[in-house]
């Protein structure tokens, strides 16, 4: 056996052990609360992941905040206002966010780099003003959400059951962008991002690209979206800030670029820290920006760097030991 | 092949390309020189869809192009290279080359998510083909570096191989020996000539007046945007016109004698 089919097969197993665990840690692990933070690391993670596939093509979107809106308040409001049940509802949902992010991706389609991030900025702070401004959408008032309907007989309306639910998705989000990204259409992104002239010189059609990345990574969002208001309950526009964009984009920063394990580490690690530090809100807060600054500084690539980092590090005491033992 | 109408292009005030016609036969390789500031790059860049012409047509395959996106004109198979290396800096040599391929997959983008036969069996044999063509440039061994390690002959000529790879009936060549040493020109040299057997018409800018004169077919001169000569190397050698754009005007020495190299 070669050493890529026996490392495929550590990996697959590594995977497995890895699903065992996330499948059965609720069951162990019988704390609401737990339970609790595990769904918002999910969510996180789905967020971070669909904002990273964006940036991938080389957009520095920076509006996540604008289709989780969407999603969370098309929910309430076919739910409310049409009276649709969940199931029915995300098919419309993504719909809508597909035409959103369709004409979205074209207005922006000549723009790049720090003017791109800004539109972005820019476009989330519409929708959430539009929702404020908006007394059908409800304004400042908060909504509320029931949770899924049962589907196929499992009862969503339990942490555990939106645990599962949620975890299913980030199973087949985080496969099928990981492809994606080994793919060769990954590779196409890839010289997209880093070099747009040379993409189209081989006949890439980056508008497209872009468009149709800006369409999934909205479509992920939105789904999350449509989770986190039937999970919580109730949703205002407080929840969809500029702030919540920020730390979508944090997350990814946090957690590493190179691949696609940095925002699911990163999404634990933003929702766990805030939890785990002591005392009143404000002296969290310093905390809390004080460990992401040091983090970022030692850590340039992210949470996903620290083994290579500390393998070098080691090695590097390792190289040094005995010269300077000789030396004396 | 390529017909080129009254093609014009300002920038604000300045008049980059004016008035510029001719045609290229299938087959041929055919030089554009001209001194500095004449006007290369832009007929380049406005062959290639990265400039929009103020005025003029171009016409590939009796198809207008002019206008066009540049990866529209690199699907209808007019594939240009850049002056200056331009690749992708933190990809490898093979993600690189094989990026090239993008308009040879036939297969779709969920096929190569999922990783269909026919979508890995396509895949397998670009990747073969790319290692092929690393091998020819000796940079087999090479394969998975980063290409900014690679020496700048090798990031040159892997430029090349790249707008090859997206299989062109026309590659435009911006001064492909650019900062070359002489072995690399010849290897360069080599694989333009290797290039048109295949049946693929060449066109290139280049400033190595000797190279143009071994390799060319036909050459265009061209100066403050204009087209001042145009016919056989030896042809365009001895024109006056020619030699005062590059020598300048000898008052003492009317006879024409001058010739350059």
């Amino acid at each position: 056996m070669n050493e890529v089919a026996v490392k495929t097969i550590k990996r697959s197993f590594a995977y497995f052990i890895g699903l065992i665990f996330l499948l059965s840690i609720p069951l162990i692990v019988k704390s609401a609360y737990f339970h609790h933070l595990l769904i918002m690391i999910g969510l996180a993670a789905l967020l971070g992941m669909s904002n990273r596939l964006i940036i991938n093509s080389g957009a520095w979107f920076m509006g996540m905040a604008a289709f989780y809106a969407i999603g969370a308040y098309g929910l309430v409001l076919l739910r409310e206002k049409v009276g649709m049940d969940y199931w029915s509802a995300v098919p419309v949902i993504g719909l809508i966010t597909a035409a959103i992010a369709l004409g979205l991706g074209y207005a922006t389609s000549r723009v790049r780099g720090i003017p791109f991030a800004i539109i972005s900025v820019a476009f989330a702070e519409v929708i959430r003003l539009t929702i404020i401004k908006t007394p059908f959408l409800g304004g400042h008032k908060a909504w509320v959400c029931p949770p899924p309907e049962p589907i196929f007989g499992i009862t969503l309306s339990s942490k555990i059951g939106i645990y599962y639910l949620i975890l299913v998705l980030c199973v087949i989000v985080g496969f099928l962008f990981h492809r994606l990204e080994k793919s060769p259409t990954g590779n196409a992104l890839m010289t997209m991002a880093e070099n747009e002239e040379l993409a189209e010189s081989i006949g890439i059609n980056t508008t497209r690209y872009k468009v149709v990345v800006l369409m999934v990574g909205a479509l992920v969002a939105s789904l999350t979206g449509t989770l986190f208001a039937s999970y919580i309950g109730i949703i205002g526009p407080t929840s969809f800030s500029l702030m919540t964009s920020v730390i979508i984009l944090m997350t990814i920063v946090i957690g590493g670029m190179a691949n696609i394990w940095g925002p699911i580490i990163g999404a634990a690690f933003v929702t766990l820290l805030p939890e785990i530090l002591p005392g009143q809100a404000a002296d969290q807060n310093i905390a809390y920006a004080t460990i992401v600054l040091l983090t970022l500084f030692w850590l340039r690539e992210g949470l996903i760097s620290l083994p290579k980092q500390l393998k070098t590090y080691f090695e590097g005491r390792a190289a040094h030991k005995p010269a300077s033992i000789s030396g004396r | 092949m390529l017909e080129v109408r009254k093609l014009t292009k300002r920038f604000g005030g300045l008049t980059a390309v004016n008035n510029l016609s001719f045609e290229v036969e299938r087959g041929l390789i055919v030089g554009l020189i001209g001194p500095n500031g004449a006007g290369k790059t832009t007929v380049f860049n406005l062959l290639s869809g990265y400039h929009k012409p103020s005025e003029g047509d171009i016409i590939f395959n009796k198809k207008k192009i002019s206008g066009m996106k540049p990866n529209k004109i690199a699907s209808r198979g007019l594939v240009r290279t850049f002056q200056l290396v331009n690749l992708v800096k933190n990809g490898t040599a093979i993600s690189n080359l094989l990026a090239g391929y993008h308009l040879q997959r036939r297969a779709g983008i969920l096929a190569t998510i999922v990783k269909t036969n026919k979508a890995r069996s396509e895949e397998q044999e670009l990747w073969d083909k790319a290692i092929e063509i690393l091998k020819e440039m000796k940079l087999d061994k090479r394969w998975n570096q980063s290409v900014s390690s690679l020496p700048h002959g090798n990031q040159k000529a892997l430029g090349m191989a790249i707008a090859l790879a997206a299989k062109p009936t026309m590659i435009l060549l911006d001064e492909p020996t650019a900062g070359m040493n002489a072995t690399e020109r010849a290897s360069v040299i080599k694989a333009i000539h290797r290039t048109r057997e295949t049946g693929v018409t060449v066109m290139l800018v280049e400033h190595d007046l000797k190279m143009v004169m071994g390799v060319c077919d036909r050459v265009i001169v061209m100066n403050f945007g204009h087209k001042i000569s145009e016919g056989t190397p030896e042809e365009v050698s001895k024109n006056e016109e020619v030699i005062k754009a590059y020598l300048g005007y000898d008052e003492t020495n009317r006879s024409g004698k001058t010739v350059y190299n």
